[in-house]
């Protein structure tokens, strides 16, 4: 089989990118504070049976509305539901959900914006003139109508999530590629006969990542904010579920029982201003300029 | 460029994206819900046929479609978006009736935003790595991390429940006749009637939903505002500015800021969306009697056609208020001018 091995041709310098990078990383505090809030969530989220007090379903309606104490750290709900445990078990459904969008929204989006910047013209016309239409809505409006549309549940609520935020990958991952395509080294590759499909996964696509995951740190607050946000609307899960934006909004009817919505309302806030640490961080170490 | 010419490209740029918004809601509307009747009549009407024949033949939906299409444009053209399932009452109405009071709140908080988020990204660049700068990068943070309607719950708890600083939800306390109606706007409708003690009472009441709203615009101008200013303190013409013995007051202002308010004008357009949205997401918790209520209540109503109109109308503000934004650039932006 031919191989069009690169890394001769171009001066490969991504392990030392990486190096670099961590050097970096270890040096900024911010972004080490919201690494390890993070990773506190993922724990939860692995171990919630494991630590949680209580069943996040199990109603008591004679302990219902207390406010914290030693017993129920968070308090209790309407119907006696101890918050605490909720609030842990609802990681397992936002950080999933979050990650499956951002996922597939990433992948979706670099896929169409690779094909569109490598092969130019008409394809990469209509390409942008649709993401430009998905752009004219702000991205909750958008996401409210779709949800609503495909009926209120976790699943649909994580399409949503995709369909909203895939444009911006492909815009970016084609500005990338459009400027990669027709640097020396991948002229080089071409020149010795390679395949388009291995110019473009093999020399392409891996130069032109770094952008793509920066935004991906950027933008996953944004996609967990929507997700509770869109709940908190009543188009996520059932009421019942130990879902954050949710229960927030059950919570503004118990607007004096002040823990009903405070405590899921700073799981969020807590997830994602960790995350846009890193994200930040992330980015004022890549984009040096801002240095 | 002349204006003229300039302005004939924005509006040549724009009629297709209104256009293509109506596509992408007709798609939405049509397309996505396994069987439109279902999702846009209450259930008592699914079971009467009359009703359901009369929805079918109003919004063509036996004909193909891109007849159907045809068919909702010119429904839309003459203010028609269907009919709530909830309030009963025709989209379009509903609307107006509730408009005012959100324009009103989304345009106190861009008052709010804008010159308190340049100032504090101008002094975070101008100060950088300095502890001013810190507070001003974490504030800016929180702003766009916290879910708006937490803040707004916290904000309300505190400064009203608890204090009693200022007046709590609604736009005008209950024993208070609102001003007479000019323009829907409660502040500028007391002020034209010379009513004084009405105005303060409007205004208590609009200081929490307004500061709360501007709190995630604050935070992205700031934020864009400091990284612009950053990119142009470095550039060769600040050195020549210094080098002219110009004062440092005018170099950062005249020949800094300037410069760097470019990307802030496009940033502080794009913003304005997520104010409608966060309006959605915080008129209930103050009982503003605005279109973010009347689509929240929709929303948890499942009443889609309400959702669908709101929708479209807050699209359309959005194209708007950017279509807008992009005259200011003429103005700003003298390359524009030059090419």
């Amino acid at each position: 089989m031919t191989s069009y091995t690169t890394s001769s041709i171009q001066g490969y310098e991504k392990p030392k990118r990486l190096q670099r990078l961590f050097l970096e990383l270890r040096r900024n505090p911010i972004v080490i504070a919201g690494l390890i809030v993070v990773l506190v969530w993922l724990i939860i989220a692995l171990l919630a049976p494991y630590i949680a007090p209580f069943e996040p379903l199990k109603q008591d309606l004679l302990v219902r509305l207390q406010s914290p104490d030693s017993e129920h750290y968070f308090g209790t709900d309407e119907l006696g539901r101890d918050i605490f445990s909720r609030v842990l078990y609802g990681s397992r459904i936002t950080i999933p959900a979050a990650f499956m969008a951002i996922m597939t929204a990433s992948l979706v989006g670099s896929s169409v914006g690779a094909l569109a910047g490598y092969m130019g013209g008409i394809p990469d016309e209509i390409l942008m003139r649709f993401t430009e239409l998905f752009m004219a809505f702000p991205i909750i409006i958008l996401a409210m109508a779709i949800a609503a549309a495909l009926g209120p549940s976790v699943r649909n609520l994580v399409l949503t999530l995709v369909v909203v935020t895939w444009p911006n990958y492909a815009r970016i991952m084609r500005g990338s590629v459009l400027e990669i395509k027709n640097r020396e080294y991948v002229k080089a590759v071409r020149s010795i006969g390679a395949p388009h499909w291995y110019i473009l996964l093999h020399t392409i696509i891996p130069n032109a990542l770094a952008p793509i995951i920066v935004y991906m740190t950027l933008d996953i607050g944004i996609v967990i904010i929507t997700f509770a946000g869109l709940s908190f609307l009543g188009l996520g899960p059932e009421p019942t579920s130990p879902e954050w934006g949710r229960m927030v909004s059950i919570g503004i009817d118990f607007f004096d029982q002040w823990w009903m919505w405070l405590f899921p309302g700073l799981a969020i806030a807590s997830l994602v201003l960790a995350l846009n640490f890193i994200g930040d961080g992330l980015r004022d170490i890549i984009d040096p300029h801002l240095r | 460029m002349a204006f003229q010419l300039y302005l004939l490209r924005r509006i040549m740029f724009t009629i297709p994206l209104l256009l293509g918004i109506t596509v992408a809601a007709f798609f939405i509307a049509n397309a996505i819900p396994a069987d439109p009747i279902n999702a846009n009549l209450p259930q008592n009407a699914l079971n009467n046929e009359e009703m359901v024949a009369a929805f079918r033949a109003k919004w063509g939906l036996d004909k193909p479609l891109h007849e159907q299409y045809v068919t909702y444009l010119g429904n839309l053209l003459q203010g028609d978006m269907g009919t709530s399932i909830k309030t009963r009452q025709p989209i379009a109405e509903d609307i107006r009736k509730f408009l005012p009071a959100t324009i009103e709140l989304a345009v106190t908080a861009i008052l709010i935003s804008v010159p308190l988020g340049i100032f504090l990204g101008a002094i975070s660049a101008i100060w950088r790595n300095k502890i001013i700068d810190y507070v001003v990068r974490t504030f800016a943070l929180v702003g766009v991390s916290f879910p708006v309607y937490l803040l707004a719950l916290i904000a309300l708890s505190l400064f009203h429940a608890r204090w009693g600083l200022v007046a709590g939800p609604g736009r005008i306390d209950f024993a208070m006749e609102p001003p007479p109606d000019v323009t829907g706007f409660f502040t500028i409708d007391s002020i034209l009637a010379g009513d004084w003690s009405t105005l303060r009472n409007v205004v208590s009441h609009m200081l929490l939903p307004s500061i709360v709203l501007a709190s995630y615009p604050l935070g992205i101008i700031a934020r864009v505002t400091r990284s612009s200013l950053l990119e142009v303190l470095a550039q060769d013409y600040m050195r020549t500015a210094r080098a002219k013995g110009l004062p440092e007051f005018a170099v950062i202002f005249r020949h800094g800021l300037s410069n760097a308010l470019i990307p802030v004008i496009t940033i502080i357009g794009l913003s304005f969306g997520n104010l409608l949205a966060g309006s959605i997401l915080i008129e209930s918790i103050y009982a503003w009697p605005g279109l973010g209520r009347y689509a929240f209540r929709a929303s948890t109503s499942q009443d889609f056609p309400a959702i669908m109109g709101v929708s479209l109308v807050i699209a359309f503000i959005y194209v708007g208020v950017n279509f807008l934004v992009d005259i200011l650039y003429y103005f700003f932006d003298p390359r524009i001018r030059e090419t």
